[in-house]
């Protein structure tokens, strides 16, 4: 029997965030992010009826995602050929040589870091998920997205003081939440 | 009956207020002045403060992303459009 079932209705404000800091941590674009957050989005839709509920809803989008994030290394290695590093040595005899992949940034985030950096971010959606929308859409705007105060109350609609205390329950909430699954 | 507010001593809720815009840099010096008044002495405003500020470190070492209200619109648009065909 199937355990998880789908939602399309849900899916943007659920898992948009989620999806769109998955991919831009991957591709550093933010145009290119987005394109591949719809893609996705539209590749779910057609294959809805392949699912068979055994992963949740999540879990399922990102897996499309990923296929997503690796056709789209894949056109951009096709069109530049393959993606090679070229070394300047300084013995002759080793001149020309082409390397792949062996070029070792020490200025760059090690796999570990990155894996961390990436199991944070899960948690930190894990736990932005669990909030009532209200809160989520103000922690959002404020602590994720640096939004002005008064941008934000206009754009909900809100007051000043309204917005401090949808805030502070939401830290409550979110402080709680890392507290148990990250702190 | 309105409780009179004092000049330098703030209560634990008006601490955690604080606390809560300091995080964003919207409180004023003397407001953080308050604060640090409280917090040499309450035990349940320094908790507040510290689970607080844990909180903004560790959403600021993340560095998440997200979507903004518009891109966020567009996208759910597009969706919607998308999925009217799917039916």
């Amino acid at each position: 029997m199937s355990k998880h079932k789908l939602n399309p209705d849900n899916w943007i404000d659920k898992y948009s965030d989620y999806l769109f800091n998955y991919t831009i941590s991957r591709v550093n674009n933010r145009e290119i992010a987005k394109d591949l957050v719809q893609d996705t989005f539209f590749a779910a839709l057609q294959s809805m009826k392949n699912y068979k509920g055994n992963a949740n809803e999540r879990t399922w989008l990102i897996a499309i995602l990923k296929r997503k994030i690796i056709d789209y290394y894949r056109k951009i290695n096709s069109k530049k050929g393959q993606a090679e590093v070229r070394i300047n040595y300084n013995s002759d005899n080793n001149e020309g040589v082409w390397l792949e992949e062996q070029v070792a940034d020490p200025f760059d985030k090690t796999a570990e870091d990155k894996l961390e950096n990436d199991e944070l971010g899960d948690a930190i959606f894990n736990c932005l998920e669990k909030l009532p929308e209200k809160q989520a859409t103000v922690f959002r705007m404020k602590t994720i997205e640096g939004l002005e105060t008064e941008t934000i109350c206009n754009e909900l609609n809100i007051t000043a003081s309204n917005l401090w205390v949808i805030l502070h329950r939401a830290r409550n909430a979110m402080a709680d939440c890392m507290e148990k699954n990250w702190f | 009956m309105k409780e009179k507010k004092s000049f330098l001593f703030i209560s634990c809720e008006e601490a955690k207020h604080i606390c809560d815009k300091a995080q964003y840099s919207e409180a004023t010096p003397w407001e953080k002045f308050k604060l640090g008044i409280r917090f040499a002495w309450c035990r349940v405003t320094r908790a507040y403060v510290n689970k607080n500020t844990k909180l903004t470190k560790v959403i600021k070492n993340s560095k998440i992303e997200c979507l903004n209200a518009t891109e966020k619109q567009n996208l759910q648009q597009q969706f919607k459009k998308e999925l009217k065909k799917q039916q």
